[in-house]
Order: structure tokens, then C-alpha cells, then sequence
């Protein structure tokens, strides 16, 4: 019994509030647990739910561009990134003050050791003592912190001490070059991609500024690096060597033949950040390719395939999970969208006629375009000069941009069979003997007289041959190109019926093929006339439009569509590039049919001397292309020679004038003469002679197509014989 | 009385009770022992059954004989917290554990308040019976030795951390983006005093460019500092220094580089001492009136002690480790007794107006920003604002998802997937809350406020006033344990770090509260003897 203890007495009041207080207060915790968890439940409940489960998107891949027969020109390969997480670069300050507690020596020492390290780091010295005289003890407590912390064995070398003693102590050496560290990291990837001093600080301070949650994102050192490397860098990342470093795959767009049809086929870059603005909604994120130019840009929305979804989880410090519990929570709140690739497209190209086209092509600048008149469909269309769209895609390799920019002049970003106009010189010819024999179709037979000069009022119009070309018929004036006879029948016929002629076969107006940035060029009218120019309309600019000169101008491509509607029968189509597009493994065809634009009503007899005349240029002795023929097949076409200046007192040949001022070398032909299947159109930017500068090219090619019908022809004849005899 | 009649007089609700909050607790660890991949469910089975036995060994012995002991244990308790502050490990910034070589970790402070408990209860038993209750003067004695004393240690403990140099990252704004310019490059605080004599502080600006100055320490509270590498420069309150300059207090720094924009670091070196010695000064004139005054009557023990510096010396040991959580619960501890002792109505209201007066106006009027700022890091420096911010956004996530039902044992998304921190220790309940829903909640809330009850009914049905103050103190131990660490994890509270009794994972605590239990079985089995 204690001695001074006192009883003790109840108190009722003080008792209870006492109980008044506990009761109150755990009443207060449960009614906030219950708004916590009975009203905001559901709130909180969609937050622990956003706070593990994170949508991964899985990328679809860009549909392929194939040609007619199937061959690929376009398609995606597997590329490799080399990137650096920074927050998963080697902590070497942690692992310094770890490795110096175990060795024993305290927070001072330790600073001391480890600027030492960064020292010897920098100028790349030997290893640095880290502790003298350690019992075998203190070693082994040493050596199991460096297991602990993964250090490589050699970045800790220990050696027993040289001492004259009975005990035998050990010295702890750190080896700068061994022990993971930032700079050793980005020391040995730099050796690796070879990268000079400047490279490598610009490195080091792109992740040295990275901070925060930051730390955690990509940073690609460089994009699309060789397998060889990518294998390289693989293996040494699997040592062990290279922490923090990792290679990513990602597909890369891939033309397969380089410069071929560039301009055609386009190219593909990222988003820009205003871009991606505007394209949100349509599902495009940051990051994603876009088609530029060309097919890749018209049919982008083809193209492009629909993202996937695929649902991962993540422990809080965003790794993801794949424990039992994991995957069973993926499993209940997840979705799993398979990505839907882009759809292919079949293009009318036949690789092996745009090859040879391209080959043929002897000047600094121009097009070829090839087309069967008989549906509107592009064979072939080039542009020269031209760039490869596997340097353009993605990052733009630094030597294509210099290339191109010391062509800047030659614009080889131009399209030149559709975003280019031209003046077609006389090319123009055969639609001016139509327009003038639509007027009056006596003209068929009715001659002029040529002796070199034309005058109208006081002014002098020169066939291109001084000595003139005598008495000259519709035929004759096609072959040998004779301008006075022309000079004659626009004098007669005025400019708006010619004008109307060249404009129903499509000349001065867009042809509509399914390219970006197509241009109409120009096709004046008396109208047009007198709204430019202060004399308004005169006689004098009839006469120079009749041979394709003066204010018109046209694209290569609506040559083509004119002169296929000269040998279809008069129609003219719109051209194609697309023939169908298809999911990837062919299924799901989207066909598209030909579409003729416009129907004229040609006379038989008029079609027949002009097809006449276009005839004999080539294959008639006095024909501007006769030295061009073929024996087979017969082509019949028209050479054209636009003049781009005026021309001086003196007359120049083409190799003594400035390039910028030659002519214009165009030759549009057809071939087979009688049943046309196939028109070409060649056009040498300041080439000089249609006949000579523009015909061979368009011979090249008509050749080699004949060639491959042959061939193709043959092997059919082959199988028909031999599915024949298997059944007979 | 025999051994028997005694075990037949054991509180039996209270144990079950306190068995089933301890076999939910444990089953509700097995979660986040499962979610860390450890085995520390099975770690805290057995010290539960170490602490079992401990409980039982308390029980047995007759809790009169504890108020002779008091006074050697509470020795015991201070003499172990001064070890801590010597040898104590430092985790976080704190120095909480005191190693026992070979076995294991004890957090002194936790087995202080067993101590705290006795020597309160001890202390104020005795009073008058037929007094009104407590006055103000019983409890601080403002004229008994013990007073100045108290203010001289505590000056001279706190005072013990020396002056430092704040380190800051500058910002700048460039276009609507605030951007770090600058930041440290060693580091995050750099101490220049203390301990120690002289510190360099570096800085990296964008690109490769760096400046780098020297601070030595020169005598207390004067610094020299000098531009260490080519082109850095100092400036010392907007005036630019060449070579060496001594430094006061207040002193504004900043560090810079030629050819960068701007001067990137500014730095006050801010004062803690500077007022202490006239404090010391004060203290010593107080001590030299308390000890006249005692020396003109025959003094006694209780003459001498203040209560409230008997609690007050533990209390700012455990403040300066640092640790405000604990601290403050063995205050409220000692002050739960002292209400249940009773205070006069006056002295009450006084007291409770002292001290809300007393905090707001040293939150608001004495201290400056970032003085506070300091005040809050130096109290709690394992949890920055932010830190804590994060650990509660998250531990009512847990709780909020675990909607009526729960989520099932081991299903919780944020304890198995570690988005809740601390899971095993401060944060156990929020694993609860998550996995059971609201109901285990409710059962768990009610089974706590049971035993806290339940032992509050032992502490009024104690046979003397040292057998209830006892009890009382150790209620009011599990009571605002449970409390502060229900209200952080709702966010109710601030995050200090009060483990949850019978529930968080820790043998130091454990173990304290077990001893506390048997304690309380001991009174109540005692209650019909005399």
C-alpha cells in the first residue's frame, strides 16, 4: 500500500467528457471516412484507376505503294534509334558515398575521395586510392557493396598493401574508366557512333538539363543507325556497358529506288507542332508522319492505318507490370485494339517504263510522260532534276540538302510534268489545224505559200527555215513544221476558235490527276488579250499562239492528255495515277475506273490528215523526226521547238547560246501509228531541237515498251501453249 | 491475493479487444508485406509475441512498486535518449534510432513515453484531496530551480545546429515560362557552418559554363568567400568582390559568371545564435532568483522539479532529433493526465489562450518565410511539403477507391502497386481502407474507440489515483496515436510521423504500446485489492 497514495474518487462529469471526447472524435474520423469513401468514392475510385492504368498505343504501319504489276516502290523497313533515359544513367554519387562507407571512412573523406574521382575522370587518370591499410574484413565489406550495387569487378581493384608487417592489409582503388558513370557512359556511346568533342558536350548537356519527371523521357542520340552498329550497341548493352542506353526499334519509310519517281510518289515528314494542331481530332499525335507531295500526300488519308490500343499497368514509378496481379487487373479494365495498317495503293506506273524514261532523259531539266490513250492511265512521269525521298523523309540528310540547294536554280522540288507550264511551240500545231478546219474544211487540201517570211501590217513573222518551204499543204506543214502556213490559216481563223479548240483537248486547264499542286498554265483568249495588254487583242498574237507561242503555255502532262484525245477518237480523259487501292493483303479492292472528261466532235477527214501529218514527221523523209525513227513500231508524233527569248539581229546555234535562253525541246509521239496505245510526251527544259534534243528520249522509250509488249506477248503464247498441251 | 484470483479479475473484453485489432492489423499487413515482396508480416508476429510476453511480465508485477521505480526508469528513458543523440543512426535527416549492437534498432523516443507515463502519473498523485484541481502554478512553478535550468538545456540543445547558408534555385523568366537558370551542382543544402569550416558551392548555368565560389568559415557567424573559379564572381548585396571578404549575418550572396546573362545564386546567411546567449544570460538571472528563493525555505524534491520540466526534458529531446510527431504526442500524453488530474476552470481557459496567442503570434508576427519554411523542414525534414502533399494525395485515393466494400486483400490497386508510400508504417490504415471498405473501416474505428473505452473504464474504476493516472496516461497514448495517424491519413492532419498502434510495422512502438496494455491489465486486475 503506498503511503500517501490517494483513493481514488469518481467523477462523473470529468469521466464524461472524457468518454465525450473519444466518442466525438472517432465519430468525426468515420464520418469523413464515409464522405471519403461512400461520396467521393467513385471519384477516387476513377483516380486510383487513371493512376494505374496507362493506354500504350501501338503504331500502325503506312500502307506500301505498288506499282501495276505488283512491283513495291514504296514500303516501311524496321529502323534503329539510339536513345538515353537519363534517370536511368549509373547514379555515380550514390555508388562513391555507398562504396566510402563501406571501406569505412566518413562524409568528409569521402567528398574528398569522390572529387578526386571526378578529377581523374575528366583527365581520364589512373585509379584513385579509396582506402589504405583495410583488414581483410573491411574488404570483403567493400567487395560485397560493390556486388550490391553492380559494379563491374575491375572498377573496384583491390591489391594487398606492400607493407613490412605480419598482418596483410589491402588498399581499395576506384578505376574512373570501369566504374559506371555518366561521363564514362557517354564517353564509350560517343566512341561508338564516333562523335568528335563538340558532339559529345552537346550530349552531355542535353541530359544534364534534363530535370524532374523529364528524366524518365527518350532522348535519341540518333535515329536510324545501321544494323551493324545497332547490333554493336545491342551487345555491349547486354554486358552491361553502356546503363541507361538502350536501341529502339521503329519503322522508317522506305522508297525503294531512291530518286525513281520521286516527285510522283512524294515523301513523308513529321508533324509540325501547328500542324499536329489542326490534326488532332483526326487522330494524328505528335510525333507521327505526314505525306508530303505526291501520291504519299494525296492519298495520306489512305495511307495512313489506324492506331491500336493496348493497355498496360504501371507501378507508381510508371514501369510496367506483368506479376499475376497485374495482368489480372489488365485483364478486367483493360482493351486490346489490334493496329490497322494503311491500305496499299496500286499505282498505272510501270517501274520498268519510268526507269527507262528517266535513263533516256539526256537534259539538265524536264519530263517525260507516258500514257495510254486508250484509258487516261500514267505508265510513266518524271521529273528531272529530282531528289531522293528516302534523304528526305524524317530527318533531311545534310549532304541531299546541300546537293539541293546548289541546284536551287533548277527548282528540284518542282513537279515539271504538272507544276510547271511551258510553251508548247509546235506541238501546238495539229490543234490549230483543227480549230481552222472545223471553220472551213477545204483547208485540207488548200496550200500556202512559204518563202520565209510572213507579214502582217508591218510586222514580220519568220518561219523558223529562212529559205521557206515553197508551196505547203496540211501534211507537208505538219512534217516539216512549216510556221507561215499557220501564220496563214490564224489569220484566217482568229484566235478564239483556237482557242476553244486547244482548250477542249484540255490545254490551259488542270487535267485533274490525282497529284497536289497540279497548275492549269494559260490558253489565251481574245478576252484574255485585250484584259492583259493596253493594245488589247491584235492580229499579230493569233498568229504567234497558232505555233504554240506567244501567251501560251501548257504542262507536259496536258500535252499528253490532248494527243491521247488526237488518237482515241477525241476523248479526252481525265489521267490517272491510282488504279485501285486495297487493304494491305489485297482484300477489300477500291477500283478506279477511267473517266473521260470530254467528248469532241472530230471529222473523220480532218483527224485523218492530221494524224496524216504526224505521220510523215517521223516516218516521211522530210519529216522534222524522220533521222528518229523506229522500224518497229511505226510512231507518228510532232517536235516542237518553243523559243524561251527574242531573238537577236543574229542567229545563234543552241551550244553558243546562255542555257537559261535556249529553246525548249519538246517532242510529243504516239505509237503504234494506227491503233495508239500509248502516247509519249518529252519535254528538255532548254534542250534546243525537238527533233534532237527531245525525239530520242521518246524513241528510248517507245522502244522499250514495244520491247516489253513482245516479250510480254511471248510469254503469254508460251503459257497458252502450255496450259494447251497439259490439257490436250 | 493469489496468482489466480487475479487472472479471474483480468479486463477480458479489453483483451479481446486488443487480440482482435491485433490479428486484423497483422492479416491487414500481410498485404503490404505481399505488395514490398518482404516478410516483415512474419517479423511483426514475432515481436508481437516478444511484446506478449513483455505485456504479461508488466501485468504480473503489482503496478504499486512501478511509483518507487518511476524515477529510475524515467533516468533510464533520458539517459537512453541522450545515447540516441550521441549514437544514434540517422535516417532521413533524423537521428530517432539508437542501435543496440548485434540485436537491433530501438526508437528511443517510443519507450520515453512509458517513462513520460510514469513519472507524470507519479508526480501528480499526491496532490491535495480536497483541492479544487490544479493551478497553473502547480504545473510551472515558475520560481522552482528546475525552470531556468529547463530553458538553459533546451537553448543550449537547439542551439547546438550552427548557422548555414541557405541555397536556393534562382528562376527566370523567360517568355511565360519560368525556367531554372541555375542550380546547384553539388549538394541540394550546403552547409557552410556547423561543423564545418569551409564549403564551395558550384554552379552549372545552361551549357558548359561554370561558376564556382569558397566560403570558410572564419569565426562564429563571420565568413570569408572568394570567386574560386575564372570569371565567377560574388556579389555581396549588389556589390561585386574581388578576393576575399568577410561575411556577417544577413548577408546577401550572389554568384554568377562573366558573359552569362545574370547572377544566377543568392544566398542569405541567416542567423540561429545570435539571440541565444542573451537567452543564456536570462536564464542564468532566473536560476540565480529561483535558487535564492528556494534557499530561504527548507526545500524539497517537489520544490525543486516543475512537472512540467519533467516532461518538458524528454519532450525537447525528442524535439530536437528532430522529431515534432512524437514530441507532441508525449506533450498531449502528459497533458491528458494533467486534465484528468484536473486544472482549474481559470487556469484552464488561461492556459488554452497562452497557448493558441503564443503559437499564432510566433507563426505570424515573429517569423519571417522562410523562416517557417525552416521551422517546418527542421521539424519534419523527411517530409518536404510537397513529399507530404503526395503521400496523402495518394493515401486518400487509397481510401476514397476503397468505396463500401473494398477491393479485396491483395487486390488494392495502390498498396500492390506501390502508389501508397509508406504503406507498412504510417500508411497501414490506408491499405485497410483500400482492401475492405468502409465497413472494415467502421469495424476497425469501432473496435479502437472499444478499447480506448475499455480502458478508460479501467482508469475510473481504479482502486488509487497513481493505478488511474497510469492508465490514463496510457490511454491517452493509444488514443492520440490512433488519432493523429487516422486523421493525417484522411488528411485531417498534417503528415507527422505517429505509427498507428498494434497496426503499423515497427517493434519500438509495439512494444511500448504492449507494455502500455499491460499496464492497464495490471491496474484492472488490481481494482478490488486493498
Amino acid at each position: 500500500m503506498l503511503a500517501n497514495s490517494r483513493k481514488n474518487t469518481t467523477r462523473p462529469i470529468l469521466n464524461s467528457a472524457f468518454i465525450a471526447v473519444v466518442v466525438v472524435i472517432f465519430g468525426a474520423i468515420l464520418a469523413r471516412l464515409y464522405s471519403v469513401q461512400i461520396k467521393q468514392g467513385e471519384e477516387f475510385a476513377r483516380r486510383s484507376l487513371g493512376n494505374f492504368v496507362q493506354t500504350k498505343r501501338i503504331k500502325h504501319s503506312r500502307g506500301d505503294i505498288v506499282d501495276r504489276r505488283g512491283k513495291v516502290l514504296v514500303t516501311n523497313r524496321t529502323s534503329f534509334d539510339v536513345v538515353v533515359t537519363p534517370a536511368f544513367l549509373p547514379n555515380t554519387r550514390q555508388n562513391l558515398m555507398r562504396l566510402s562507407r563501406a571501406a569505412g571512412l566518413d562524409k568528409v573523406e569521402a567528398k574528398r575521395i569522390a572529387v578526386g574521382f571526378w578529377k581523374t575522370l575528366k583527365e581520364k587518370g589512373p585509379p584513385v586510392l579509396l582506402a589504405r591499410e583495410l583488414t581483410a574484413q573491411q574488404s570483403q565489406k567493400v567487395r560485397l557493396m560493390q556486388e550490391a550495387l553492380e559494379i563491374p569487378l575491375e572498377a573496384v581493384p583491390i591489391l594487398e598493401s606492400n607493407l613490412d608487417t605480419e598482418f596483410v592489409a589491402y588498399d581499395a582503388y576506384l578505376d574512373p574508366e570501369h566504374l559506371p558513370s555518366v561521363t564514362a557512359v557517354i564517353r564509350r556511346l560517343s566512341s561508338l557512333l564516333r562523335y568528335d568533342e563538340k558532339q559529345t558536350k552537346a550530349l552531355m548537356g542535353n541530359i544534364q538539363r534534363r530535370r524532374g519527371l523529364s528524366r524518365y523521357r527518350d532522348v535519341v542520340v540518333r535515329s536510324d543507325v545501321s544494323e551493324e552498329l545497332a547490333a554493336r550497341l545491342t551487345s555491349k548493352i547486354e554486358v552491361g556497358d553502356l546503363p541507361g542506353v538502350s536501341v529502339r526499334q521503329s519503322q522508317t519509310r522506305y522508297y525503294k529506288n531512291g530518286k525513281m519517281a520521286a516527285h510522283l510518289l512524294g515523301y513523308v515528314n513529321e508533324l509540325s507542332p501547328d500542324e499536329f494542331e489542326k490534326k488532332k481530332e483526326e487522330g494524328y499525335f505528335l510525333g507521327d508522319v505526314v505525306g508530303r507531295r505526291g501520291i504519299e500526300s494525296t492519298f495520306e488519308s489512305q495511307l495512313r492505318g489506324v492506331d491500336g490500343l493496348k493497355t498496360i499497368v504501371v507501378d507508381s514509378k510508371g514501369r510496367s507490370q506483368d506479376s499475376r496481379f497485374a495482368s489480372s487487373l489488365r485483364h478486367e479494365v483493360g482493351v486490346q485494339v489490334p493496329a490497322k495498317s494503311g491500305r496499299q495503293i496500286v499505282l498505272s506506273i510501270d517501274s520498268e517504263l519510268q526507269k527507262v524514261a528517266e535513263d533516256a532523259f539526256p537534259g539538265r531539266a524536264g519530263a517525260v510522260v507516258v500514257m495510254d490513250p486508250r484509258n487516261g492511265q500514267i505508265l510513266a512521269m518524271t521529273s528531272t532534276p529530282t531528289y531522293d525521298p528516302n534523304l528526305v523523309s524524317g530527318t533531311f540528310d545534310k549532304a541531299e540538302r546541300k546537293r539541293l540547294r546548289s541546284i536551287r536554280s533548277l527548282r528540284p522540288w518542282r513537279f515539271r510534268a504538272i507544276q510547271e507550264h511551258y510553251p508548247p511551240g509546235s506541238t501546238f500545231k495539229p490543234f490549230t489545224v483543227l480549230a481552222a478546219l472545223k471553220k472551213r474544211s477545204t483547208y485540207v487540201s488548200e496550200k500556202f505559200r512559204c518563202n520565209g517570211v510572213f507579214r502582217l501590217g508591218d510586222t514580220k513573222f519568220r518561219c523558223w527555215k529562212h529559205a521557206g518551204h515553197g508551196h505547203v499543204a496540211l501534211v507537208d506543214s505538219l512534217a516539216q513544221s512549216c510556221d507561215v502556213y499557220y501564220y496563214n490559216l490564224a489569220t484566217r481563223t482568229s484566235l478564239d476558235p483556237i482557242a476553244e479548240m486547244a482548250m477542249d483537248f484540255g490545254l490551259g486547264k488542270r487535267t485533274g490527276i490525282d497529284l497536289p499542286g497540279e497548275v492549269p498554265g494559260i490558253m489565251p483568249t481574245e478576252a484574255w488579250y485585250n484584259r492583259k495588254f493596253r493594245e488589247g487583242y491584235t492580229g499579230g498574237a493569233a498568229v504567234n499562239v497558232s505555233i504554240g507561242q506567244g501567251a501560251v503555255t501548257i504542262t507536259p502532262l496536258q500535252l499528253a492528255v490532248a494527243y491521247s484525245a488526237l488518237v482515241n477518237g477525241g476523248k479526252v480523259l481525265r489521267p490517272q495515277l491510282a488504279l485501285r487501292i486495297e487493304d494491305s493483303d489485297g482484300m477489300n479492292p477500291q477500283q478506279f475506273e477511267p473517266e473521260v472528261v470530254n467528248t469532241l466532235p472530230l471529222s473523220k477527214r480532218s483527224m485523218k490528215a492530221v494524224r496524216k501529218g504526224l505521220n510523215w514527221v517521223v516516218n516521211h523523209k522530210t519529216g522534222t523526226a524522220y533521222r528518229r525513227r523506229l522500224a518497229e513500231p511505226l510512231v507518228a508524233g510532232k517536235t516542237g521547238t518553243a523559243q524561251v527569248a527574242k531573238l537577236g539581229a543574229k542567229r545563234l546555234k543552241t551550244e553558243e547560246m546562255k542555257w537559261k535562253v535556249r529553246d525548249h525541246a519538246w517532242f510529243a509521239a504516239y505509237a503504234p501509228v494506227d491503233d495508239p496505245e500509248v502516247v509519249v510526251i518529252v519535254l528538255n527544259e532548254h534542250g534546243g531541237h525537238g527533233g534532237s534534243a527531245a525525239a530520242p528520249t521518246a524513241m528510248k522509250v517507245i522502244d522499250a515498251w514495244w520491247k516489253q509488249k513482245q516479250l510480254r506477248a511471248e510469254h503469254q503464247n508460251a503459257r497458252k501453249s502450255k496450259l494447251k498441251g497439259k490439257s490436250g | 491475493m493469489s496468482a489466480r484470483r487475479l487472472i479471474n479479475n483480468i479486463d477480458r473484453p479489453l483483451v479481446f479487444v486488443v487480440v482482435l485489432i491485433s490479428a486484423l492489423g497483422l492479416y491487414n499487413l500481410s498485404s503490404a508485406s505481399q505488395a514490398l515482396g518482404t516478410q516483415i508480416d512474419y517479423i511483426q508476429l514475432r515481436n508481437m509475441a516478444l511484446g506478449l510476453l513483455v505485456m504479461f511480465v508488466v501485468a504480473s508485477i503489482d503496478y504499486r512498486s512501478f511509483e518507487g521505480m518511476s524515477i529510475g526508469i524515467f533516468g533510464f528513458v533520458i539517459l537512453m535518449l541522450l545515447a540516441t543523440s550521441f549514437f544514434g543512426t540517422t535516417v532521413n535527416g533524423s537521428k530517432r534510432w539508437l542501435p543496440i549492437p548485434g540485436l537491433f534498432s530501438l526508437q528511443t523516443s517510443d519507450l520515453a513515453k512509458i517513462g513520460v507515463i510514469l513519472i507524470t502519473a507519479r508526480v501528480l498523485h499526491q496532490d491535495d484531496e480536497n483541492s479544487q484541481g490544479l493551478t497553473l502554478n502547480d504545473i510551472f512553478r515558475p520560481l522552482n530551480v528546475s525552470r531556468p535550468i529547463m530553458l538553459i538545456v533546451a537553448v543550449l540543445i537547439i542551439g547546438l545546429g550552427g548557422d548555414s547558408v541557405r541555397t536556393s534555385r534562382l528562376k527566370k523568366k523567360v517568355g511565360n515560362r519560368m525556367r531554372t537558370v541555375a542550380s546547384l551542382t553539388s549538394d541540394k543544402s550546403v552547409a557552410i557552418a556547423g561543423r564545418g569550416e569551409k564549403a564551395d558551392i558550384k554552379l552549372g548555368f545552361a551549357g558548359t559554363s561554370e561558376a564556382h565560389a569558397q566560403f570558410r568559415r572564419v569565426k562564429d557567424g563571420q565568413y570569408t568567400v572568394e570567386p574560386a573559379t575564372e570569371g565567377a564572381h560574388v556579389e555581396v548585396n549588389g556589390e561585386v568582390i574581388n578576393g576575399v571578404t568577410v561575411l556577417k549575418h544577413n548577408d546577401l550572396i550572389r554568384l554568377g559568371k562573366t558573359g552569362a546573362t545574370e547572377l544566377n545564386f543568392a544566398a542569405p546567411i541567416i542567423p540561429t545564435k545570435r539571440r541565444l546567449p542573451w537567452i543564456a544570460v536570462f536564464g542564468a538571472l532566473w536560476l540565480f532568483v529561483a535558487v535564492y528563493q528556494q534557499t530561504r525555505k527548507n526545500f524539497t524534491f517537489r520544490d525543486l522539479v516543475a512537472p512540467i520540466d519533467v516532461v518538458g526534458l524528454p519532450c525537447v529531446m525528442i524535439l530536437v532529433q528532430p522529431d515534432l510527431g512524437t514530441s507532441l504526442v508525449t506533450l498531449a500524453i502528459a497533458f491528458s493526465i494533467i486534465l484528468y488530474v484536473g486544472l482549474r476552470p481559470v487556469s484552464l481557459i488561461l492556459l488554452t489562450i497562452f497557448s493558441v496567442l503564443g503559437v499564432v503570434a510566433a507563426w505570424f508576427g515573429v517569423l519571417k518565410p522562410y523562416q517557417k519554411e525552416r521551422v517546418m523542414t527542421f521539424l519534419n525534414p523527411s517530409s518536404d511539403l510537397l513529399g507530404a502533399g503526395y503521400h496523402q494525395h495518394q493515401s486518400l485515393i487509397a481510401i476514397g477507391s476503397g468505396e463500401l466494400w473494398g477491393k479485396g486483400h491483395g487486390q488494392g490497386t495502390q498498396t500492390q502497386l506501390k502508389f501508397l508510400p509508406e504503406q507498412q508504417t504510417d500508411f497501414i490504415f490506408s491499405v485497410w481502407a483500400e482492401e475492405q471498405g468502409f465497413l472494415g473501416c467502421a469495424l476497425v474505428v469501432a473496435l479502437f474507440t472499444a478499447m480506448i473505452l475499455l480502458c478508460l473504464r479501467v482508469a475510473f474504476a481504479a482502486k488509487d489515483r497513481f493505478g488511474a493516472l497510469l492508465v490514463i496516461g496510457v490511454t491517452a497514448m493509444l488514443f492520440w496515436h490512433t488519432v493523429i495517424n487516422m486523421l493525417m491519413v484522411i488528411r485531417m492532419a498534417p503528415v507527422v510521423g505517429v505509427p498507428l498502434p498494434l497496426w503499423s510495422y515497427g517493434g519500438s512502438f509495439l512494444l511500448t504500446a504492449m507494455i502500455g496494455i499491460g499496464i492497464v491489465l495490471n491496474v484492472s486486475m488490481r481494482r478490488f485489492v486493498f
